[in-house]
């Protein structure tokens, strides 16, 4: 008997045979979420309060004013520099483990325990390996794209910070007074970066991606920015603070439940004069729904995320613009990706699902921050808004996974078409109806 | 303000020197372990297994264009509806304000609808 193909299959299985099982699979998913949120939110809260308060300190001691004024106005900066690689890192793990739970098989589980470290793994490959430029390329703007792609999501996050400490000391100088619009601004840059990578790199492939990829943000970007007008119109702010104090006290005050109004709701019945207040409240509901929806579909369309994956469809254009990318300058775009993606998802909460605060009522949530603010450990009233609104955008990113692992991409136009034709028309009637409804509040 | 607007500068300066930084540092590592070393073969743009056969620097039909034109005629649109929508809440005269928005909206939205007729927003022809 030859060696035939059943054989050599015998020979080289793998000794552990892994069966995925939902229960097992769903547990240690939640584990290994609960490891990585405990990291990433303990290296940041470490780094900021290391430069907000222990360094400056330290320096005042030694009488060194000027540097401990510098290094306590570097924290915010501290901190995201230490939450964009961490964050990245472990959204990377955390789709494909939710993917291949969702598909039921076991996903990354080699590297470290049950997978833990694989996207570091991952990380340190990227770093050793060759990075090539194509001939014909040009080298300097080659170079410059992934940076170009990666900077605005470092900036973006200025407005947040501020949301999510509360204004805590070195924070309180990143509260923007014009968040929002600041975050739709730079949010709009790293597009640049995507045409210029995509033309750089002397690839038909990475041309049409970069191209097709400019088209859609801009497409989607209208929707978005359309919606967001509408939510200023019932907020009355575009500070992010501000909004996200509107919604503090309970869920029902969130905005995506009819903007506080759903308390009204109750009025419905029994039919008589009040009712319309309660028609009104379910208006205002129908309406903050369709407002979270559109943000949601034009934030992944943006994004690119699978539906709306056009530019870099791997059936087609092979990668889009990062066909040619290798080594660290894949490694920034990978980075910028999954942080606009964390922003996006931050700024959904913060706009739609109560911010940063504790879906309580605001006597407890007072409560337990007073005592945080009043230990001997200093103020730490801060931690709470920044892991509630952490854990609320983790939850927005779950579905965006969720929602990946469920759809099909759409043909090219109609993703287009579905832009302009049905978001931007229902959009621009929703900034008339959300003005509409602003003044006929009974 | 003047310290959002140090904020604004330092997160500006240090995003782009990070990014360069790591760029840099990656280079540095390709020559130290000698990993860097091009071929003519390695470097060749990809073009699905078969050699490169066309410019890729070529005149190519940006359908895009038209849709960037609208896209600027909107995002300027938003720039100016945030204040308006900001006094929103504010203002004693709201039927004034939305009358207002309303023929600002419909100029804009008439251009739409012309780009639509004329068959800008159509893939398939």
């Amino acid at each position: 008997m030859g060696v035939t193909y059943l054989n050599l299959l015998e020979k080289f299985r793998p000794h552990k045979v892994y069966k995925a099982s939902p229960v097992v699979g769903i547990f240690s998913f939640l584990v290994l979420c609960a490891f990585w949120f405990a990291i990433i939110y303990g290296a940041t809260v470490t780094a900021a309060v290391l430069f907000a308060k222990f360094i400056p300190e330290f320096l005042l001691s030694l009488n060194l004013h000027a540097l401990a004024q510098t290094t306590y106005y570097l924290a915010p900066l501290i901190a995201v520099m230490v939450l964009i690689p961490a964050n990245a890192t472990f959204l990377v793990l955390n789709e494909r483990k939710i993917l291949a739970l969702l598909t039921v098989r076991m996903g990354p589980n080699r590297v470290g325990p049950n997978g833990f470290l694989q996207t570091i793994a991952d990380a340190i490959k990227l770093l050793f390996k060759e990075d090539i430029t194509p001939q014909g390329a040009d080298k300097l703007i080659f170079s410059l794209a992934p940076v170009i792609f990666f900077a605005p999501t470092t900036i973006a996050f200025i407005p947040l910070l501020a949301c999510a400490t509360n204004n805590f000391g070195p924070f309180a100088s990143c509260d923007l007074a014009i968040g929002i619009l600041f975050i739709m601004a730079i949010s709009s840059i790293p597009v640049i970066g995507l045409v210029l990578g995509g033309w750089a790199s002397n690839n038909k492939y990475s041309l049409m991606g970069g191209l097709r990829s400019a088209a859609q943000s801009i497409s989607y970007e209208i929707p978005m920015v359309l919606t967001v007008i509408s939510l200023i119109v019932l907020t009355g702010s575009i500070n992010l603070n501000e909004i996200a104090d509107k919604q503090a006290g309970s869920i029902t005050n969130w905005n995506i439940f009819a903007f506080g109004n759903l308390p009204l709701l109750l009025k419905l019945f029994p039919l008589g004069k009040d009712s319309v207040i309660g028609v009104y409240a379910l208006a205002v509901l129908g309406l903050s729904m369709i407002l979270f929806f559109i943000y949601l579909i034009s934030a992944f369309a943006e994004l690119n995320r699978i539906p709306f994956d056009l530019p870099e469809a791997e059936s087609e254009l092979v990668s889009g613009y990062n066909t040619e990318f290798t080594g660290m300058k894949f490694a920034l775009f990978f980075l910028a990706e999954y942080t606009a993606l964390f922003i996006i998802c931050c700024l959904a909460s913060v706009l739609f699902l109560g911010g940063g605060h504790l879906p309580v009522s605001s006597e407890i949530e007072k409560n337990i921050l007073e005592l945080l603010a009043t230990n001997s450990f200093g103020d730490l009233s801060w931690l709470i808004p920044s892991s509630v609104l952490m854990i609320k955008a983790y939850a927005l990113i779950f579905i965006s996974v969720w929602v990946r692992a469920t759809l099909p991409r759409l043909r090219y136009d109609q993703l287009m078409s579905f832009s302009w034709k049905f978001l931007i028309p229902l959009s621009l009637i929703n900034i008339f109806v959300s003005a509409i409804l602003v003044s006929i509040k009974p | 303000m003047s310290s959002q607007l140090m904020q604004i500068g330092i997160f500006t300066v240090v995003g782009f020197l990070l990014g360069l930084t790591l760029l840099l540092l990656s280079a540095v590592i390709q020559r130290i372990f000698g990993i860097y070393s091009p071929t003519q073969v390695k470097t060749e743009p990809y073009e699905c297994g078969i050699k490169v056969f066309h410019e890729t620097k070529i005149q190519y039909d940006i359908k895009y264009y038209l849709y960037a034109l609208i896209f600027i005629v909107f995002d300027v649109e938003f720039v100016f509806l945030v204040p308006w929508a900001v006094i929103f809440d504010v203002t004693a005269n709201r039927m004034f304000l939305i009358i207002e928005a309303f023929i600002f909206v419909f100029m804009l939205a008439l251009g739409l609808y012309y780009a639509w007729t004329k068959g800008v927003l159509d893939f398939d022809e």
